[in-house]
């Protein structure tokens, strides 16, 4: 790419639009990923497959019937497709989660990781359905009838972000609950969680089936943005992604993982575009992923926590939020009474 | 309602629990009273450790049974032990490392299910009475200096009072304490008698484990002694201190 390319990719809104777009879907999944590992203590290294399972299901729901050659072609709307791909992944989340998270944490990580593969040979050779190596061209997306091709990709990011601020809302509300806390328990100290009366089984796998649930809403959002699926695209590549970024961006902590997303790929971008002459395109290749390492390195030598800590996240400041939260209720609830009292008072007269 | 009319809330019928060949509980059967301190000695390896943990359900006994409050409770889960009331100690307070001594005062009590566990008004009701729980008895153990300090900065012996006031949140009926004096300096151990017994009077039974005699036999009613897996004494503290066999296992030991 000479420089000339690269200055009018940064300048061209595309660029932005789509990079923007899949920051926003992988802060989704990054945040998802940090509740079950991060607070959970749950090391999952097959977040893909998840992922796999809900773009699969609301592809395959939502392709126009007699487009592809395929046995199942219903053609749902999208809403259904959506709903579709969230009780599928929770259902895959189910059935993976009740042998895998009996197993020890090092075997969790390896038996996640060994189901996400296995989720990609089932779409390479279940090709009656899934339309094996070559997969889908093309994806139903919302909206298409009302918007123009660019039109239609800015609307996409706003729903994206739109999603990453609820799933933020969801993590948010989940780090200051007894819940959050129980998982952060159980991570870090299971026989004393169990002697809190935390049923530390039940409450991995709740956790495991949320997070599913979850993914197969974020799952189509992909979808929307890649316009195609097929095997290739659910490599574990996609989880080291996710992984790398909450890292980076500090495990355990809350905002984290959307920090670390954003400063992940957007590097990742640059140093797509630096220029190099064509003798050297393919040391660029090989240089790319040991940059990315090297970024990880530097931001761990400085801050082991990664960008953000979860000490910062919760501790004192958890105490002084609550301490807040509380006497804010307080007051509501007194207003509440004197509004009453007013209404009553009004009645009366 | 107990099974033996006796008062006993806590009672354990020939308890077995053999590791391999070592046999570390060998036919224990002992009744815990609400109305005394009980206290748990004996000699390292004598089986205390895991007479409480096969109560508390963190080990399966190979046999016999316990019943709390007249209901059998073998081989429940210890979740499940623990929502009944009856609450442990660890002998190494590990904690939760990433929470501060407040947080950590917050897990206890709190609804933990994904779902209920996040409903609004009832989570805020929630919050505002465990953090005013949690105040109070902090106030109380004298750890209030301490709220805001993460619990793997803590030193030993305000890490045991820590796990006791946490332990506390979880607002158990019988609670058994696995060394609560080891770690805390000479100086300390007559405040920590004092709390234990304030922790007595507000209803909640005890049972004791630990090796500093003095601090025992002051804060307890009622001692049973352990040897290699055995109970091989009961009695008043004086009666305790006055057994020849007692002594000779002591001194036989190094405590
Ligand atoms: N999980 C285990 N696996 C194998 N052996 C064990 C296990 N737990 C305890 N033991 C053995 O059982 C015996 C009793 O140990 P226990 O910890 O109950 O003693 P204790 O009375 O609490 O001693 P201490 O005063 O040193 O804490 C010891 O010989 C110990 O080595
Ligand atoms: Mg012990």
């Amino acid at each position: 790419m000479s420089t000339l390319a690269a200055i009018s990719a940064l300048s061209s809104p595309t660029f932005w639009v789509s990079l923007l777009t899949l920051i926003g879907i992988y802060a989704s999944v990054t945040m998802l990923l940090n509740v079950e590992s991060g607070w959970g203590g749950m090391w999952d290294l097959g977040i893909v497959g998840l992922l796999a399972i809900g773009s699969y299901t609301y592809t395959i729901v939502t392709n126009p019937p007699g487009e592809f050659e395929v046995s199942y072609a219903p053609g749902w709307p999208v809403w259904a497709g959506i709903l579709a791909a969230m009780l599928m992944t929770g259902i895959v989340a189910f059935l993976v989660g009740l042998p895998a998270l009996r197993a020890r944490r090092e075997y969790f990580l390896i038996i996640t990781f060994a189901f996400a593969e296995v989720f990609r040979q089932l779409a390479i050779n279940l090709g009656d359905l899934t339309h094996g190596t070559v997969g889908f061209n093309s994806v139903a997306r919302p909206f298409e009838s009302f918007f123009q091709r660019d039109a239609l990709r800015a609307v996409l990011l706003v729903v994206t972000w739109g999603a990453a601020l609820l799933v933020y809302a969801l993590t948010r509300r989940i780090s200051r609950s007894g819940y959050g806390r129980a998982l952060r328990a159980m991570r870090d100290n299971e026989p004393a969680a169990l002697s809190l009366g935390i049923r530390v089984s039940r409450l991995r796998l709740q956790t495991f089936v949320l997070v599913g649930v979850a993914i197969g809403g974020i799952a189509p959002l992909y979808m929307w943005w890649l316009r195609y699926a097929n095997p290739n695209v659910f490599r574990a590549q996609f989880t080291f992604t996710a992984w790398t970024a909450l890292v980076l961006g500090g495990i355990a902590s809350r905002f984290g993982p959307v920090l670390g997303v954003a400063v992940l790929l957007l590097f990742t971008e640059l140093v797509e575009l630096i220029d190099v002459p064509p003798e050297l395109r393919n040391v660029h290749v090989a240089v790319h992923p040991l940059a990315i390492g090297l970024l990880l390195v530097l931001v761990l030598r400085f801050r082991p926590e990664g960008l953000l800590s979860e000490r910062r996240t919760f501790g004192e400041r958890a105490r002084r939020q609550t301490a807040l939260d509380v006497a804010m209720a307080a007051v509501a609830s007194r207003l509440r009474r004197l509004g009453r009292g007013d209404a009553v008072r009004a009645e009366a007269l | 309602m107990t099974t033996n009319g006796s008062g006993a809330l806590l009672s354990t019928h020939g308890l077995y629990k053999a590791f391999g060949g070592n046999v570390a509980v060998h036919d224990v059967s002992l009744d815990l009273y609400p109305d005394r301190i009980t206290a748990l000695i004996g000699p390292n390896g004598a089986g205390k450790t895991t007479l409480f943990n096969i109560i508390t359900g963190y080990e399966r006994a190979d046999a016999g049974s316990i019943t709390f409050d007249g209901q059998p409770v073998t081989g429940m889960a210890p979740w499940e032990i623990s929502r009944r009331g009856v609450v442990r100690t660890f002998q190494t307070p590990v904690g939760f490392p990433t929470m501060t001594v407040w947080e950590s005062l917050q897990v206890a009590g709190a609804s933990h299910n994904v779902l209920t566990g996040m409903m609004t008004n009832r989570g805020r009701r929630e919050t505002a009475e465990l953090s005013e729980r949690a105040d109070e008895i902090l106030q109380n153990l004298g750890l209030n200096e301490l709220i805001d300090t993460p619990v793997d900065e803590l030193a030993a012996g305000d890490r045991k009072l820590a796990e006791l006031a946490r332990q506390l949140m979880a607002q158990p009926r019988l609670l058994l304490l696995d060394e609560p004096a080891a770690g805390v300096n000479p100086g300390a151990i007559s405040r920590l008698s004092e709390l234990i017994r304030d922790v007595h009077r507000s209803g909640i039974a005890l049972m004791i484990i630990d090796h500093n005699l003095s601090f025992v036999l002051d804060v307890a009613d009622y001692v049973h002694t352990m040897a290699n897996g055995r109970i091989i004494a009961e009695g008043t503290p004086e009666e305790i201190a006055a057994n020849p066999l007692v002594r000779q296992v002591y001194m036989g030991a190094d405590t």
